[in-house]
């Protein structure tokens, strides 16, 4: 394993967490990581129906599930398949392999104080999450996963932005 | 014997709102109050004039700058915290006011103005940390309370009595001699927190104090939890205050969690923690979750009909569910002790 061992990204089903495993995928073959997607649950996913919160607070999460639940696995594995597909194989020593070593996890908490807590748990060399666009300077500092976890997080972060 | 209620919240000014459908609203607290009328407990309450919570006195126990940005937050016209939580235009003042009447509580009780308080305000705070919205909780009211009694010399036990582990109470006094901090909650739950290996820091070792029982837990394997585990650690703690974080959303009609408590079992639990209180005066209930109305009514009124002396149970207590082996692995992890600090991976400060 080489020495940035793992990289712990933070996943929902927003076009911002596939950007963020999508730069993930490349750093994992360049730097031969192992990813760790990790999803943070929250308290009214964890109770409610599929689908039944997204609309309440306007973020889209998971189908709920816990550690090993197939719905989020299944999810990530198509996302992980489609970019490695969409990027192409074949270039970097890595890619022989086909997808890079990956590992996926369901965390209880707010998104924050699950990726906190997973790249301590993991060691994790970095973590690696999309922005969300929440407007205003105070909107960068409270109202985005992002911009929270750079300013909690033990160990390096990347923001990966929108395009 | 408790006669005289203080209550301390205001819902004509609230001004917390969120999204139509979302568990923690408004009428939350309507249901907690009328739940003191349909007691019967009317001619025992005391209303307490509302007041806000200061800079200084937040930052007891929030970050100044969490403060400062949560404001500017709201100010700015909000949005979502994260994917359970949001705040508003009218949010801060909400939330001030709420932490406000925890200390409008306490100060009212010190003065000798009635003998237990109940405030009745959200947002809820449990799952605030010192600087870190989360749980549909913005700034901590419970916590806040306890800092301020702490200040004054006081040594406080806050029971939790939550369907879900406060964490951010935990962390805010993970350290702290001052207060010992115990809860009661369903696992595995959010926020995934409060294993009974987390204890409390080197400061603090066995100052905290979690009880994890799995879903389907009734009300005898609370009590069993208080009769065996958290009445004698508070005894030997010898508290001069007691404050609950007194959510009633373990209760079995509850939306959000799976635990089976009724009405009833809230009543054997609150006499319990008046059990705690060194003398009349120093019991303050602050309402946590609790989201079916009338589970929270009937709750809430069962609740401080016990400690006033009152007999009103509209519901019978529940037994019989699983967990009593939980509360006997918690009382030996207690007891045992351990690393201080061992199994303390999620707490966000440094
Ligand atoms: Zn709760």
């Amino acid at each position: 394993m080489s020495r940035f061992g793992r990289i712990v990204v933070g996943l929902d089903a927003s076009e911002g967490a596939r950007r963020a495993l999508r730069f993930a995928v490349d750093l994992a073959f360049e730097l031969d990581a192992e990813i760790v997607g990790v999803h943070g649950r929250g308290l009214l996913e964890e109770a409610m129906a599929p689908g039944e919160q997204a609309d309440l607070v306007g973020q889209r999460s998971l189908p709920p599930g816990s550690e090993g639940d197939e719905s989020f696995e299944q999810q990530m594995e198509a996302w992980l398949s489609e970019i490695v597909s969409e990027h192409g194989a074949g270039e970097g020593a890595g890619r022989s392999a086909g997808l890079p070593r990956h590992r996926w996890r369901v965390v209880e908490g707010n998104p924050v104080m699950a990726l906190v807590a997973a790249g301590r748990a993991e060691d994790a060399s970095m973590i690696v999450v999309g922005s969300r666009g929440a407007g205003g300077f105070a909107g960068l500092v409270l109202g985005s996963t992002s911009q929270q976890l750079a300013l909690h997080a033990d160990r390096p972060v990347v923001i990966v932005p929108g395009p | 014997m408790a006669s005289m209620l203080l209550v301390a919240g205001d819902p004509t000014l609230d001004r917390h709102e969120t999204p139509a459908g979302h568990p923690e609203r408004p009428s939350r607290v309507g249901a907690a109050l009328a739940g003191i009328d349909a007691a019967g407990l009317k001619e025992a309450v005391v209303r307490l004039e509302p007041r806000r919570a200061t800079l200084e006195e937040l930052a007891r126990v929030h970050a100044p700058g969490y403060l400062e940005a949560l404001r500017a937050f709201c100010d700015a016209g909000g949005g979502n915290l994260d994917p359970d939580t949001v705040a508003g235009p009218g949010s801060w003042d909400t939330a001030i006011l709420a932490a406000g009447a925890v200390l409008a509580g306490i100060d009212a009780l010190d003065a000798g103005a009635g003998d237990a308080a109940f405030v009745a305000a959200r947002p809820p705070g449990h799952h605030a940390s010192a600087d870190l919205a989360m749980g549909f909780c913005l700034l901590n009211n419970v916590a806040v309370g306890a800092a301020a009694l702490a200040e004054r010399g006081e040594r406080v036990v806050i029971v939790d009595w939550d369907v879900h582990h406060g964490n951010g109470t935990q962390e805010i006094f993970w350290d702290d001699p001052r207060v010992l901090y115990v809860s009661t909650h369903q696992s595995p739950w959010y926020p995934g927190t409060g294993r009974r290996t987390e204890r409390g820091g080197k400061g603090a070792p066995g100052l905290t104090i979690n009880i994890p029982v799995p879903a389907g837990a009734t009300g005898d394997v609370l009590c069993h939890a208080f009769d065996t585990l958290i009445l004698p650690a508070a005894a030997r703690f010898d508290p001069t205050w007691v404050l609950v974080s007194a959510g009633f959303d373990a209760h079995r009609e509850d939306p959000l969690a799976g635990l089976a408590l009724t009405a009833g079992d809230f009543g054997d639990l609150a006499a319990r923690v008046q059990q705690l209180a060194p003398r009349p005066g120093r019991l303050a209930l602050v309402l946590e979750g609790g989201y079916d109305l009338g589970a929270l009514e009937r709750s809430v009124g069962a609740a401080l009909a016990a400690i006033l002396g009152h007999h009103y149970r509209p519901e019978s207590a529940s037994a019989g569910g699983p967990g009593m082996d939980a509360v006997e692995a918690a009382r030996r992890a207690h007891e045992e002790g351990g690393d201080p600090g061992h199994g303390v991976d999620q707490r966000m400060s440094r």
